[in-house]
């Protein structure tokens, strides 16, 4: 298994969408950072350390958006260029390639999220400097607060890693690194309007809504870091319909889960004819 | 260098395979057995099955049913093993775009275990070495093609699976893939090459098989297969004095007029006898030699036949 990450690991460095996804995410923060930062209400939340999670939050708004980008390319090019012959000729274990190729990834997810938090310092330092606060607001930090930007991290791991894993999902069984962007992206789309129809037309409909993807995705994070943001700005707010931190973390896993099974299983038993 | 292999179980021993995509058959009850030490060449028209057969051996189709054996391990059981000993090209050669040559090695190295060292050992074989750095996506075809055995050779394999090696190549890059061919077999390795470069297959096999629709319709040595026609070619003037007189000759099995000779159907030790016959006729032979028959054309009338 070390061969194979180690392979995986030199195509992955070498390659320029994980450096533009991880940069696209991290300009993003810091610009939204600063225009947030803007508003005297919300300030407080950009300012260093509850910048941090600010940042994380960031992460997870702006992870389905960029993160399938990866997923799929990275699944859907190995059959358009017909390297993935190149591979399985070698190595024959295709759930280890499979798998492999996905914890790659899933280890570039994390290293893009400590990208997005230096993002986030940036933003927070300019944000002080620009506004005449300290660069490190006094009282925040705590053991909770510690324990916060960890769990953070965790969650917008996990939820860049959702939209991610669903991606390459799509992309490997379509053997298309277009089908696979477009699943991703389009799908995130999707749930967007059908939810707001279900939502709007109420009764059971809006119990259906309430178990799209996107629900557990989007409120996660507010949930995890919030506490710690200052209460009634727009990064620490939940509705309270949304669900709890437990419930997303398990609805994400069950769905991730699933698309990782049916991957599996799909490289597992058919001809390699690319 | 090429280190040299030794010997033991057949290179190749396919029995029986047999591919079914829905209701077409691709490969249909094959057999084949490819000495260690041979190269043999896989030759037919496209969509034959060549393909089919060595992505089989290769792991990656599963058969419908069969099985076969390479370098004495079984497909189905021992195919981690199979691979480490087997290298392989299949159809257009496959590598990461966005690396260079070096990189394109370097990974497959890693991905097999390889030292690095024989990268660059493999790139001055392949004659890359000057344009290692460039990007894969920059190379030529004949480029490309040389990575691509570079690469199939990079583990050190005891056995090669070429499908069309020299597809891309030009004259230089073909006569210096037919160099590597010997050198791999005076080494001992086993090669399996599909090419529709037949000029150099006659060359460089041992032996061949003919596969049309999924089944091999003739296989052996290229020298028994085009060698067994009894056909001799007989220059004369006034040939067509010549072909009356030959045509009621009772034991002449064949008689056709090719340009300025005859193609008389007779074995070469009756030569002597036509050369008679026509003087006694006042018919002077210029020249008369056993028909060498070109793959080519063998492998034409094969392929029509069936």
């Amino acid at each position: 298994m070390t061969a194979l990450l180690s392979f995986e690991w030199l195509k992955l460095e070498k390659w320029w969408m994980p450096r533009a996804v991880v940069a696209l995410i991290s300009a993003l923060t810091l610009g939204a950072s600063c225009v947030l930062g803007a508003n005297v209400v919300e300030r407080g939340d950009l300012l260093l350390p509850r910048g941090w999670l600010a940042a994380l939050s960031f992460s997870s708004i702006f992870a389905p958006f960029f993160w399938p980008l990866l997923g799929a390319s990275w699944a859907g090019n190995e059959y358009g260029w017909g390297t993935i012959r190149s591979i399985l000729s070698r190595r024959p274990n295709r759930l280890e390639h499979a798998l492999g190729a996905l914890a790659v990834l899933l280890a570039a997810v994390a290293l893009g999220i400590l990208a997005v938090l230096v993002a986030g310092t940036i933003a927070g330092v300019l944000i002080a400097l620009v506004s005449g606060n300290a660069i490190l607001t006094a009282g925040v930090w705590s053991p909770t607060f510690v324990s916060t930007v960890l769990a953070g991290f965790v969650t917008a791991w996990f939820v860049s890693a959702f939209y991610l894993v669903v991606s390459y999902a799509a992309a490997t069984l379509t053997r298309s690194a277009a089908v696979g962007v477009g699943v991703g992206l389009g799908g995130t789309l999707a749930q967007y309007i059908v939810r707001s129809i279900l939502f709007g037309l109420g009764g059971h409909w809006r119990d259906i809504a309430g178990y799209f993807p996107i629900v557990y995705a989007n409120s996660v994070i507010t949930r995890v870091v919030g506490p710690q943001l200052i209460p009634g700005t727009a990064l620490a707010t939940s509705r309270a319909y949304e669900p709890s931190v437990g419930q997303s973390i398990e609805a994400l896993a069950i769905y991730g889960a699933i698309c990782i099974a049916i991957t599996l299983v799909a490289v597992r038993v058919r001809d390699v004819t690319a | 260098m090429i280190p040299t292999v030794g010997g033991g179980a057949p290179g190749i021993e396919i029995l029986d395979l047999t591919k079914w995509y829905g209701h077409q058959v691709a490969v249909d009850h094959l057999n084949l057995t490819v000495e260690r030490g041979e190269i043999f060449g896989f030759l037919g028209p496209n969509g034959a099955g060549k393909t089919t057969t060595m992505r089989m051996l290769l792991g990656l189709v599963r058969p419908t049913s069969g099985n076969a054996r390479i370098l004495g391990l079984d497909i189905a059981s021992d195919l981690p093993a199979v691979l480490r000993r087997t290298g392989a090209i299949i159809e257009t050669p496959t590598f990461y775009p966005y690396l260079s040559g070096r990189d394109n090695l370097r990974a497959m190295a890693r991905l097999t275990r390889t030292p690095y060292g024989r990268v660059s050992e493999m790139l001055e074989l392949v004659d890359l070495a000057s344009a290692a750095s460039k990007r894969f996506r920059t190379y030529s075809l004949g480029m490309k093609q040389r990575l691509a055995v570079g690469a199939a050779l990079l583990h050190r394999p005891d056995l090669l699976i070429l499908d069309e090696p020299a597809n891309g190549l030009d004259p230089a890059g073909i006569v210096a893939m037919r160099d590597l061919m010997r050198r791999l077999k005076e080494a001992g390795h086993t090669v399996l090459i599909s090419s529709h470069v037949l000029h150099e297959v006659e060359q460089i096999c041992d032996r061949i098989a003919i596969m049309t629709r999924g089944r091999i319709v003739v296989q052996g040595r290229v020298a028994d297969l085009l060698g067994n026609d009894d056909m001799l070619e007989v220059r004369v003037e006034r040939i067509a004095d010549a072909e009356q007189i030959l045509r009621v000759v009772p034991w002449i099995s064949s008689l056709v007029r090719e340009g300025d000779c005859l193609v008389v159907g007779a074995p070469e030790g009756r030569a002597t006898e036509i050369t008679r016959i026509l003087a006694e006729n006042g018919l002077y032979v210029s020249g008369v030699r056993p028909r060498e028959l070109s793959l080519e054309h063998y492998f034409l009338d094969i392929v029509k036949d069936n």
